[in-house]
């Protein structure tokens, strides 16, 4: 999806290893070098998250409109007086750049402001969607693995059989579609149609959620005990999340099939099909091992990749998630909350690319070495 | 390899049965809502539920079912205001109005009665805290007389006052709780958030959950002093029109505010009612009057012909049925409407011939409008690209300017924009409240329209006329400003509620679009 | 680079370019190497189906129906005789929409994707030659795009501009050159290091000279296979764009649009459905087109450009 393309680039090793040669450059003083390595990753998060704040304050001082305008009622809007304390409640009178210190001091303290449109802090907003963003990108990162990776298995296993054409043409076909359209149409055919899921929304309405917990509602009922809670959850979770894991099924079964390939040709495992193991233990035991550590980075960056995806696919089942807060704010032009939404999911992906790159540095000594 | 594809298939198909299994369990779930539960959704602009400060429908929706007020409309009549908590008075010179505390044992939902400091607290704060809804008692003096009594005394006659208190925005709050809760009557008033969470009124509902992005859950107030409702608790859900319908279909909600006419049709009757009534919104086109913003726009032939050029009854078909004309921007129901067989008819030839007059050789005009808006289902985008199909067959070529309201507002405000479309939802059901759009008005400054003789003269008949005059007077003044053509009246909505099947009997009228107290 | 280079997280200036023969840059073989990746049978399925697109597009003066402005059918009629695919709320002919919309969204598609794999690889070219301050400046840069998932950043960008084609396309720029500039500054990276650059270098021969004499020609074979298959995800952003209503200005047919008139007209399935239908097959025939092109490429080059990139 075109949403996601950019999620699975997120990481490279190339700037790591750019990171590498400067720091080579400046010669540092003697540090366990994974220490060092796991340091330097640290700043350079540190500063992309800052420049994700400038980016986003930059932004959305671009955009053409005046918040007060969205506040006022057109009659108050007529007031000069109730205008210019509007102006100056916001802070909207002081330079550019004293605002923008302004809303970093406000960051700091763990304040993203207050929406425009429904006068709520959006930190406070945040923390009530962003758990619904989670449980419905763990049930399509579930779907997605589980299928993505047997389908990607065995498209390797039957190399270039009709089986493998088959897969790999169903997994291109599956990053082709558009969301919000596959969206709209698995809701009018399954719900609409057939009835076979429920409808929109998290839960059916006349249903009170789980005391919070986790803020999952599967998780939460479960805790709870809830079991005709948890069923109704789980539900309404299916089919979004069916819809979402389409995309990252054909990413995951595109990148377990290669990977697989990659290991199959090794030593070791023509090696361990030579001494005449049954099939399945070469499959599972050298195999699929070998072909894990790099699954699982993608699983992580698929996670991000989610986030975005999911701003369309919410919107259309009225999930009441990140996405769809994102894209409220996004067509009323509600600045604060597209500054959090996306200093939030920027902060997610960078934390999501430290930690894949910490991961190869474990993994892989080469990285941090050089 | 055959044994790891029995297995993936086995795997697979183990998959789809949790699905299918988890998908019947839901499924059977019984469809209708629990017993005393009402579901309402519509598409949230809700800022604030502080009655002061509140100025969306949706928080006057719930607002009203949260705060009774001073006045009402007899039986949702919008000409006809009567008592509320209290009874009224007006002077002869319509400049001072009595208002005397009625012995109903009206209580707050914490037990407290209702009394005449909370009535003059309400209005003075309303007034203070300078929020969206002030303007409504812009130059009026309140006045604690005695325990019973309060009066409302303005500089000029203020006839509109009786159609203005029943406003939600002017509900009463329990002031004593309000007081210790950092609630003023200034500007330093910091009770909003206490307010959002803790509702002080004396309605038939209270607020258990605010959560302005999500829902709004209420129950029932014991102390209330009315009927006892049947439902008791209400649930109103933000979510979106086509969710609202399907949701009302298949019984997970009893109430739907925002269907169109083309989602309305698809509720037959086993699935529920529907209700349409009158709205009291108008959309109508501006013309910017300075040559230098409005372009074409500013030429009254060139308006004119934009008026012969619209094809009314396709705006009705797309407005949907119950929809009217409009011969001026005053909703038909009101005093000082003008009859809507007045109203302007397409006359291509006209048109034609007034574009000639005015010199227009087809140079694009801008046209302005919310993107994101819809009023009463007549979703504005779609609006807009009617008008330029139609207009285009007169030889005017509109050039489509959609924006978010925000950036819409923001333009048409700092009067920037030469044309496109305007709404306007009454404040209060009094032609006074469209006296905006006269030159000298808040919105006739927002299309650089300053001056007009004739105009004001008829507007000072009309301020000074009485009784059935007034209805006669203000119909001259707003059928000589359609005449000029600077706004040009497209089609007063029809506001639909949709109702599920559950519900057996409701009230639904011009005040208030759905009870939840007396629902049964 | 992409997800695929996890798996050589080396990045050295590998023995690639020494194993490269330096007489036949990656030129020659692309051009040679196009018309082979179309004989596969998912290569040529894909330019089949682009084909038959481009026809449309081009002819859809002529093959449609009805004006795709004019509003005189009935509202909302269901895919009949006349309208083949129905006609819309506002009673026009949806084939015919269907049909112009193409005219826009394929130019402007290609167009973008050229755009910035321009402006991509001019600076990932730049950031991997001359290394240094150069290089981090841009590929930070590069790296804060990235922490933005594309539509979000995309949506901001189209808000902030207002909406309309022109800003779309800008929003998808911005927001889509990264990828080329990481691509195109590991293959320069790699380059650089190789005997026959270092000879032109120390033959006195400028960086410029270098870049585009010795250098491009090893980058552009890749940056084609990418900019195929990135053609069908900026349809897929341009559509989310007008989805959002922030896309091509009505009344300009769009499908994106369409898609997002069809979702408040549920009952009306043929709205939505047909144009999502005509992104789907399109988006396809790039991917398989693009696929097909990249396994043509050598193993390690097609790492490059990303076994996962779509």
């Amino acid at each position: 999806m075109a949403e996601a393309t950019t999620a699975p680039l997120g990481t490279d090793v190339a700037s790591a290893s750019g990171e590498a040669d400067a720091a080579q450059r400046v010669k540092p003083p003697k540090l366990h070098p994974l220490l060092r390595f796991i340091l330097i990753r640290i700043g350079i998060s540190l500063i992309l998250i800052w420049g994700v704040t400038v980016v986003t304050f930059l932004l959305t001082n671009l955009v053409p409109t005046d918040p007060v305008a969205a506040i006022l009622g057109d009659r108050a809007a007529a007031d000069p007086e109730i205008v210019a304390q509007t102006r100056e409640k916001l802070g909207l009178d002081q330079p550019l750049l004293v605002q923008y210190f302004t809303y970093l001091g406000n960051l700091l303290q763990g304040d993203l402001g207050v929406s425009n449109q429904t006068r709520t802090p959006v930190l406070a907003s945040i923390g009530q969607v962003f758990p619904a963003s989670i449980e419905l990108g763990i049930g399509a990162i579930l779907i997605s693995v589980i299928l993505g990776l047997l389908l990607g298995l065995l498209s390797a296993l039957k190399q270039n059989s009709l089986v493998d054409h088959a897969i790999r043409t169903l997994s291109l076909i599956g990053i082709s579609a558009p969301t919000f359209w596959i969206a709209t149409v698995a809701y009018f055919v399954f719900f609409f149609r057939l009835r076979v899921v429920p409808g929109a929304g998290r839960l059916d309405p006349w249903i009170t959620p789980p005391p919070k917990v986790t803020g999952l509602y599967t998780v939460d009922s479960l805790l709870a005990g809830q079991m005709a809670t948890f069923a109704n959850a789980l539900g309404h979770l299916i089919l979004p999340s069916c819809v979402l894991a389409l995309f990252t099924i054909g990413l995951l079964t595109r990148f377990s099939r290669s990977s697989v390939l990659d290991i199959i040709r090794l030593d070791y495992v023509t090696a361990a099909k030579a001494k005449g193991l049954p099939a399945r233990t070469v499959v599972f035991k050298y195999i699929f091992r070998g072909a894990l550590v790099p699954i699982i980075t993608v699983v992580g960056l698929a996670f991000g990749s989610l986030l975005s995806g999911a701003v369309l696919t919410e919107t259309v089942f009225a999930w009441n998630g990140l996405g769809q807060y994102a894209y409220r704010g996004a067509t009323t032009l509600d600045l604060p909350v597209i500054m959090g939404v996306g200093l939030v999911i920027g902060i997610v992906y960078i934390l999501v690319n430290f930690i894949v790159d910490l991961i190869y540095g474990f993994v892989d000594p080469r990285v941090r070495v050089r | 390899m055959r044994r790891l594809t029995r297995n993936f298939v086995a795997i697979c198909s183990t998959l789809a049965l949790t699905a299918g299994l988890a998908a019947c369990g839901s499924g059977s779930d019984e469809a209708g809502g629990a017993g005393d539960t009402i579901v309402a959704e519509t598409a949230f602009n809700l800022k604030t539920i502080d009655p002061h400060r509140q100025f969306e429908f949706t928080g006057s929706t719930i607002d009203s079912a949260i705060y009774q007020t001073a006045l009402e409309f007899e039986d949702g009549d919008l000409t006809k205001p009567t008592d509320g908590l209290c009874s009224f008075e007006m002077s002869e010179d319509s400049k001072e109005m009595t208002l005397t505390l009625k012995d109903e044992d009206a209580k707050f939902s914490n037990g407290d009665p209702v009394t005449a400091d909370d009535i003059a607290f309400s209005f003075e704060r309303l007034q203070g805290i300078k929020g969206n809804p002030s303007f409504f008692l812009d130059g009026v003096k309140v006045k604690k007389v005695d325990d019973k009594t309060v009066t409302l005394t303005s500089e000029e006659p203020n006839p509109a006052l009786p159609y203005i208190l029943p406003n939600s925005s002017i509900g009463i709050v329990n002031s004593k709780v309000v007081k210790e809760n950092e609630g003023t009557t200034d500007e330093k008033d910091g009770a909003e958030q206490f307010l959002n969470e803790n509702s002080q009124g004396s309605g038939p509902y209270k607020v258990e959950k605010y959560d302005a992005d999500s829902q709004v859950v209420l129950t029932a107030n014991e102390h209330y002093n009315g009927p006892e409702p049947k439902y008791k608790r209400v649930v109103l859900r933000n979510v979106s029109a086509e969710t609202q319908l399907t949701d009302i279909q298949s019984g997970q909600a009893q109430v739907a505010y925002d269907l169109n006419s083309d989602q309305a049709k698809q509720i037959d009757e086993s699935m529920g009612k529907i209700s349409s009534l009158p709205s009291t919104r108008s959309l109508y086109i501006f013309n910017n009057a300075d040559e230098k913003i409005g372009g074409p726009a500013a030429d009254p032939n060139f308006r004119k012909a934009v008026m012969a050029a619209i094809d009314y009854d396709k705006l009705i078909d797309l407005a949907g049925k119950g929809s009217q004309r409009m011969a001026s921007l005053v909703p038909n129901e009101f005093v000082g409407a003008v009859p809507k067989d007045e109203a302007p008819e397409r006359d291509l030839e006209k048109a034609k011939k007034l574009l000639k007059e005015a010199g227009y050789d087809g140079e694009k005009v801008p046209f302005h409008y919310s993107s994101d808006q819809a009023v009463n289902g007549v979703d504005l985008a779609q609006l807009a690209e009617t008008l330029q199909a139609q207009l285009k067959e007169a030889g005017i070529n509109l050039d489509l300017k959609p924006a978010p309201s925000s950036t819409q507002l923001d333009g048409f405000r700092s009067a920037k924009q030469p044309m496109g479309i305007g709404t306007w939802g009454a404040d209060f059901p009094d032609p006074t409240n469209y006296n905006v759009f006269i030159p000298g008005g808040d919105v006739a400054d927002r299309v650089n329209w300053s001056d007009d003789p004739k105009l004001k003269k008829l507007a000072d008949e009309a301020a000074k006329a009485k009784g059935d005059a007034r209805d006669a007077a203000y119909a001259k003044l707003f059928k000589a400003t359609t005449d000029t053509a600077v706004w040009i009246p497209l089609v007063q909505p029809v506001s639909t509620v949709a109702v599920g099947s559950s519900i057996k009997k409701f009230v639904s009228n011009a005040d208030i679009s759905f009870d939840f107290a007396k629902a049964e | 680079m992409s997800i695929g280079t996890p798996k050589q997280p080396t990045n050295t200036p590998t023995t690639e370019a020494v194993r490269r023969d330096p007489v036949d840059p990656g030129l020659k073989r692309w051009q040679i190497r196009f018309p082979k990746a179309l004989r596969t049978p998912l290569g040529f399925v894909g330019a089949g189906i682009l084909a038959l697109w481009l026809i449309a597009a081009i002819f859809a003066p002529l093959l449609a129906p009805f004006d795709a402005l004019a509003q005189n059918f009935p509202r909302l009629s269901a895919p009949n005789g006349e309208n083949l695919l129905g006609t819309d709320t506002l009673g026009r002919d949806v084939l015919s929409r269907i049909l112009v919309a193409a005219r826009t969204t394929l130019p402007a598609a290609v167009f973008v994707v050229i755009c910035s794999a321009l402006l991509g690889s001019v600076l990932g070219a730049i950031a991997g030659y001359f290394g240094r301050a150069v290089d981090e400046i841009i590929m930070r840069i590069a790296d804060l795009v990235f922490a933005f998932p594309t539509i979000i950043l995309a949506m901001v960008i189209a808000a902030a501009l207002g909406p309309g084609l022109k800003n779309a396309i800008i929003a998808i720029l911005l927001v889509s050159w990264p990828s080329y500039a990481r691509v195109t500054r590991s293959l320069v990276m790699t380059a650089r290091g190789s005997e026959y650059v270092i000879a032109g270098r120390l033959l006195g021969f400028s960086a410029g000279r270098s870049l585009a004499r010795e250098i491009a020609p090893n980058v552009i074979s890749p940056v084609v296979v990418l900019a195929t298959l990135d053609v069908g995800s900026a349809i897929l952003t341009m559509a989310g764009l007008s989805f959002l209503s922030l896309g091509a200005v009505p009344p300009t047919p769009d499908w994106g649009a369409m898609i997002s008139e069809g979702v408040s007209q549920f009952a009306a399935w043929w709205i939505a459905f047909f144009p999502g239908l005509c992104i789907l097959t399109i988006v396809m025939a790039f991917n398989f087109i693009g696929d097909s092109l990249r396994d043509t490429l050598d193993p390690h080059t097609a790492q490059e450009v990303g076994e996962t990139t779509s």
